[in-house]
Formats: structure tokens, sequence, C-alpha cells
């Protein structure tokens, strides 16, 4: 095909249609708006928590008493937040490395609806009943046949198969497009912020949701036909089966929710500072070695089992944060030097940056404080580092591209006053493991949870006039309104479905950064 | 910026297109096969761990069909020298031998599968009898599932060949296949020592 014929065929066949889309820009919105979606349905279940019979916070969010928990993290936390990432990463990452479109299209097309299913699935497990023996946070699988087996839990786990199957296409299809959609002179040095983390947790996530489906598959069976598999769970010799088989999913996907927000807001701060990063590389390495080193995350918790690989159980969590704190500190570095402006990404970093300080801050003063409940407070630290930072960070993001998604950006106000009431719904949310934790009274929990809950909600909601904005057509904004840096503010907003008419030259990962906005070194703006 | 449409496009040309959909195809063979191999490697490392902490491993009824196993492995080495006869007939331009190599790698699937179910049948017990019962009903329906949507993959390529649609210039689909293939093969073989050598 020549490039014209190209151009036209992408155009004719997209034209329109929403459901058989192999147009990435379509694709990755879909599976954003899903994604959102499905946070806020995991929000409206923790809004029932005080109708739930769980009693004691310290079970809140594991799952093993409470229903409502659990279907509030399967929600939010394993499809929500990874759909949201990967649709963000399917629209946004293609133009940040000049492809015109995706590489296996029909495979993310297939992802999207994949999602969908496994949702539906979910839905009906936890509607039909309490899906027993299924707490993905728990060292422990509850299953064979007995008291454990009902066909909610039969039906969950079909559903968590679907959207493990889901979560590997999507990654698979980004990880190929990466390798190997990047147009001329985008070499793999050269790529964004944004897209080299997304190549680090997209490998991670085609490496690690296997196994996670091999687990899975195991228990099905299990709780299918008998077996004891997992049944007999008194040993620890199978316990720590199980530990590996989840955990080597459920660590890296633990941190993995929160390595892609460093590389998001890394192209935010760029922007907002008016020049690269500073120490570009550096961001780059630590954020893509984050990715990497929660993939040898789940021998952390084995110490525990007398496993073998206990000694090597304590690096990786500190490895984790410690890389994280030097992109950060190249976040700062770059305000330092560039000349910052408030765009309505900002406040996201700033948020971001606030809840993981917290959470290291509280896991570092740890030792010295009385904790009374073990589980409460690891509750408290997993809400923040798996539900407050991602979303975060995935608003900052999704209000960064907002031109390219919607055809404008949000106002300024709107930006901040969702970024006030995610913020608060997340530290809401978090307070009851904490008060539990350190030995408060676990009575009420359900219903601070449930205000944190309706909070992180309206903030949600507030998307939705962007997105009611952009089906309507109204995309008279401006192209780019921060004198973007990267690739994808070459082209128009929202861009046409061959992406780009023309690119510019690209000798570096900043292509449209010119040699007159330099700030000369030591002058702060 | 605004979009005109009236620029030109910066898209690669033909023979860059081509290099492209090869690093595309390779690329997706490879983390696809990566992703295999996990699924694969964490139930055969789910049976070794179980056989580590069990006293009665394998089970006392199980039936070890050497023969049968080892002639499975035997079928799936012999597809993947067929399987790369069919690519490099599709590279030469030999449409003919090549879909002479798919008939006879796809009857050696058959086969294969035909070989696997047998083996099914013949464990005497089911995937709920005991856990041994569960991996290895779970390892070998992992494995018969690759090798059925690997099939599908050979079968689509095989009529592809046959339509004219695959040529010399255009085989990344053929070379996509073949990769695939081998990862299935790859499971087998994974499979097969884990439960009838190391039993």
């Amino acid at each position: 095909l020549t490039d014209t014929e190209t151009r036209d065929s992408t155009a004719a066949t997209d034209h329109g249609n929403w459901v058989t889309t192999g147009d990435h820009k379509r694709i990755g919105l879909l599976l954003l708006y899903g994604g959102l979606l499905a946070i806020l349905a995991g929000c409206v279940a923790a809004l029932l928590f005080p109708f739930d019979d769980f009693g004691n916070g310290a079970d809140l969010w594991t799952g093993a008493r409470s229903r409502l928990g659990s279907a509030t993290v399967t929600a939010a936390l394993i499809i929500g937040i990874p759909a949201a990432w990967l649709g963000l990463a399917t629209y946004v990452v293609p133009l940040q490395i000049g492809a015109t479109r995706l590489a296996l299209p029909r495979v993310q097309a297939m992802s999207l609806w994949t999602f969908l299913a496994g949702g539906i699935l979910t839905a009906v497990a936890y509607a039909s009943g309490r899906p027993a023996g299924i707490a993905l946070g728990s060292g422990v699988a509850a299953g064979a046949r007995g008291e454990h087996a009902n066909n909610a839990s039969e039906l969950l786990l079909g559903a968590l198969l679907v959207i493990a199957l889901a979560t590997f296409l999507g990654a698979l299809g980004l990880l190929v497009t990466i390798l190997s959609a990047r147009t001329e002179g985008m070499t793999m040095t050269r790529m964004p912020a944004f897209s080299w983390v997304t190549f680090g947790w997209t490998t991670a996530l085609v490496l690690s949701t296997p196994v996670l489906a091999a687990g899975l598959m195991l228990l099905l069976f299990e709780h299918r036909y008998g077996g004891e598999a997992f049944g007999a769970a008194d040993t620890n010799a199978v316990r720590r089966i199980w530990q590996h088989l989840i955990w080597l999913f459920g660590r890296p996907e633990s941190l993995l929710l929160m390595v892609p927000a460093l590389g998001a807001l890394s192209d935010v701060v760029s922007t907002s500072a008016r020049r690269p990063l500073v120490g570009f590389p550096v961001a780059r390495a630590a954020s893509v070695a984050a990715a990497a080193a929660t993939f040898f995350i789940w021998a952390s918790r084995t110490s525990a089992l007398r496993s073998a690989y206990a000694p090597f159980g304590s690096v990786p969590p500190l490895v984790v944060p410690a890389l994280a704190g030097l992109v950060v500190l190249t976040w700062l570095g770059t305000f330092a030097k560039g000349r910052p402006r408030l765009t309505p990404g900002l406040p996201f970093v700033t948020g971001f940056v606030l809840v993981l300080g917290a959470a290291g801050l509280l896991a570092a003063v740890s030792p010295l404080i009385d904790i009374e409940d073990a589980n409460g407070f690891r509750n408290g630290q997993i809400t923040l580092i798996c539900f407050g930072a991602p979303l975060l960070g995935l608003a900052g993001g999704v209000h960064h591209w907002a031109p390219k998604l919607w055809g404008r950006a949000a106002p300024l106000p709107a930006a901040l006053l969702q970024f006030l009431l995610l913020l608060g719904g997340v530290a809401l949310m978090a307070a009851p493991g904490y008060i539990v934790g350190f030995g408060g009274d676990g009575d009420e929990v359900g219903l601070i949870a449930s205000a944190g809950a309706a909070l992180t909600a309206l903030g949600l909601l507030l998307f939705v006039p962007a997105a009611v904005q952009r089906a309507r057509r109204r995309d008279d904004g401006e192209g780019d309104p921060y004198d973007g840096l990267t690739l994808e503010w070459s082209t128009s907003s929202p861009p046409p479905p061959w992406n780009f008419d023309e690119l510019p030259e690209i000798r570096s990962a900043h292509p449209l950064h010119r040699e007159d906005d330099r700030v000369p070194e030591g002058v702060n703006a | 910026m605004a979009a005109t449409t009236s620029t030109p496009l910066a898209l690669p040309s033909g023979g860059e297109t081509s290099a492209r959909n090869r690093g595309t195809v390779t690329a997706a063979a490879i983390a696809a096969g990566a992703g295999l191999g996990m699924l694969v490697g964490g139930l055969v490392a789910a049976y070794l761990a179980m056989r580590a902490g069990r006293v009665e491993w394998p089970a006392e009824n199980m039936h070890f069909d050497n023969y049968t196993a080892t002639m499975l492995v035997v079928t799936l080495l012999m597809t993947s020298v067929t399987i790369e006869w069919a690519a490099n007939a599709i590279r030469n331009d030999l449409r003919g031998q090549s879909l002479v190599a798919f008939g006879i790698t796809i009857a050696l699937i058959a086969a294969f599968l035909n070989g696997l179910w047998y083996l099914v049948d013949k464990l005497e017990f089911g995937a709920g009898a005991h856990a041994y019962g569960t991996v290895v009903h779970t390892m070998f329906f992992v494995v018969g599932a690759a090798a059925v949507v690997g099939l599908g993959y050979i079968l689509l390529t095989f009529l592809r060949t046959a339509g004219h649609q695959l040529t010399m210039a255009n085989f990344a689909l053929m070379r996509s296949t073949a990769w695939f293939w081998h990862f299935v093969v790859g499971a087998w073989i994974a499979v097969y020592y884990a439960v009838y050598i190391t039993k």
C-alpha cells in the first residue's frame, strides 16, 4: 500500500465504528472509560460498607469476610486501574513513538472486549454469592470442596482467568508496538518517559500474568473437582506453592499499578517545567528498574515460611521505593532548573508524592510504634500504595493528555477540585486500616471508608463532562496548550485517524524542544 | 498544531514496512511464547514443589505410559521440522512443496492431540482425585489448549498460503506461526520431563 492508500484505508475502516475498530485511540479511550467505570463500581461497593456484616475493620479489604470489600479490591485493583493504565498507554504511546497504528490492533481490541467479558463475569460472581477462599491478598488459598466451594467462587475464578488473559493481551499488544512500530529516528533511547515505563511494566505483565493464570487454573480445578492441591494448606510446602504462584503476579502487580505513574508524571513534570527532565537517563533507568525489581518481590513474604528464598526477600521491597525516590529527585531538579507553571496535571504530581511519602514514612516508623493489628496497618499501606498513588498518577496523566483524548484541557479550577476530592477520598479510604492497626476502635471504620469512597467517586465523575464534550465533537480547544516537548504534541488534538500528517526530525526524546527554550544553567525562573 | 490533510504522510515505504512486519512478528511470537513458557513453567514448578512436599507422589494409581508419551515428544519434534520445511518452501517460492509440508504438519498435530487424549483417558483418575491428579490434568489441559490454538494458527496460514496470500516477500505470518508452534512443542517437552522423567 502507498502512504496515501494506508491513510485512506485507515480513515475509511474506522470512521464511525467503535465496536470493530482497530484504531488505538478508540480502543484506548474505551479501555480507559471501562477502567474508570470499574474503579467507580469499586467505590460504589465500598459505599455500602456500613450495611455489610464484616464487623471488624481489619478484614475490610482482604475479602476474608466481606463480599463488598473483596468486590471493591477486584473491581478497582484487578480490573479498574490496570485497564485504565492500559487504555491511557494504548492511546498515548503510539503517538509518543510516532507510530501510525498499533502493531497488533486486533490483539488490543481483543484485550478490550475480554476485559468487558471479565468485568461482567466478576459482577455476576459477586451478585450470586460470597466467593469463598479467593482472597488474592491472602497468603493461603482456601480451596477444595466442602465449606469453601460455591458457584460464586468458581465464577470469580473464571472471571479472574478472563481478566488475566485480557491483561496479558493488552500488555502484549503494547509491548510489540513499542518494539516494532517506532517511527524512523525514534530509537529506544529516544522514547519519552511514559513510553519507556510502559515498555518496562508491560514486559513484567507479559511474564507475570501467565503465572497467576497457572495458579488460578489449579485453584479452579480444585474448586470444581476437588483434589486438595491447595486444600490441605497446613503444610508450609503447600502454602509456598500458592504464594509463589500468586505472588509472582501479585507482588509485581501491586507495585506495577504505581510504576506507570512514574512515567506519566515525568512527562507532566517536564512539560510543566518547560524543559526536558533533568537526569532523564537516570529517571528512565530508575523507572524501568523499578518495574523489573517488582518482578522479584514475590520472594519477600516467603521469609515468613522459612523459604530458601528468604535472604533475597528483604532487598527488592526496599529497592522499588528507593528507585521511585530517585525519579522524584529528578522531578525536583527539573523544577529547580526549569520555568515551572501550573498545568492541570501538576497538582496530581504533588498528590502522588504526598501519598507515597506518607506510606514510606509510616513504613519507616512502624518498627518504633506499637502496632496492635498488623493486618489493619498493612491494609492501610496497601490502600495508599496500590490504590491511592496509582489513582492520582492516572488522573494526572489523563489531565495531561486530555487535549489528545478529548480535544481540550480541563479548566484549572476543575482539575484542582478533582485533585482535592481524590486526595481526600484516598486518605479516608486508607484511614480505617491505620485506625485498626494502631489499636483504635474498629466499629466506625466502615463509615469512614464509605465517606472516602464517596469523595473518590465524585472525583472520578468529574471526568464525565470532558468525555461528553468529546462525544459531541466540541473539540474547539487548543491542539497543544502546553508547548509540549514530546512527539504526541506535533499533531492535532485529537489526532486524525492516521495520527500524523508529518513528523519532525527526531534526534532526542524531546523532539519539539527548541534550543531557544532552554534555560541557562543556574537560572531559576 | 493543527492537522492538515494535504501534506505528505511520514509513513515508511514498502521495503521498510516489510522489515517492520518481520520485526513485529518476531517480537509478538517471542512475547507470546514467553507468556506460554511462564504459564507452563508455573505449572511445572507447582508440580515439582508439590512433589517435594507430599508423601505419596506420584499417585499410587498412576499408570506411566512412557511409550505413548515419548512418541508424542517425537511427533511434536517432527512437526517442528515440517513447519520449518513449510516456511522455507514459502521463502523459496515453492508453494506446492509448502502445502505438502503443511499437510504433514497438520496430520502430525492431529495425531498428537489424539495421543494426548489417549493419555488423559488412560490416567485412571480424575482431576479431583488428589493433588497429583489436579496438577497433571491441568498441565495436560494447558498443553492441549495451546496445541489447539497452534493448530488453528497453522490452518489459517495454510489457507492463506493456498490462497496465494503468503509470498516470498510477505511471509511474516508464516514465520510467526512457526515460532509459536515451537513454543508449544517446548511446552509439551517441559510437561513430559516433569511427569514422565522426574515423576
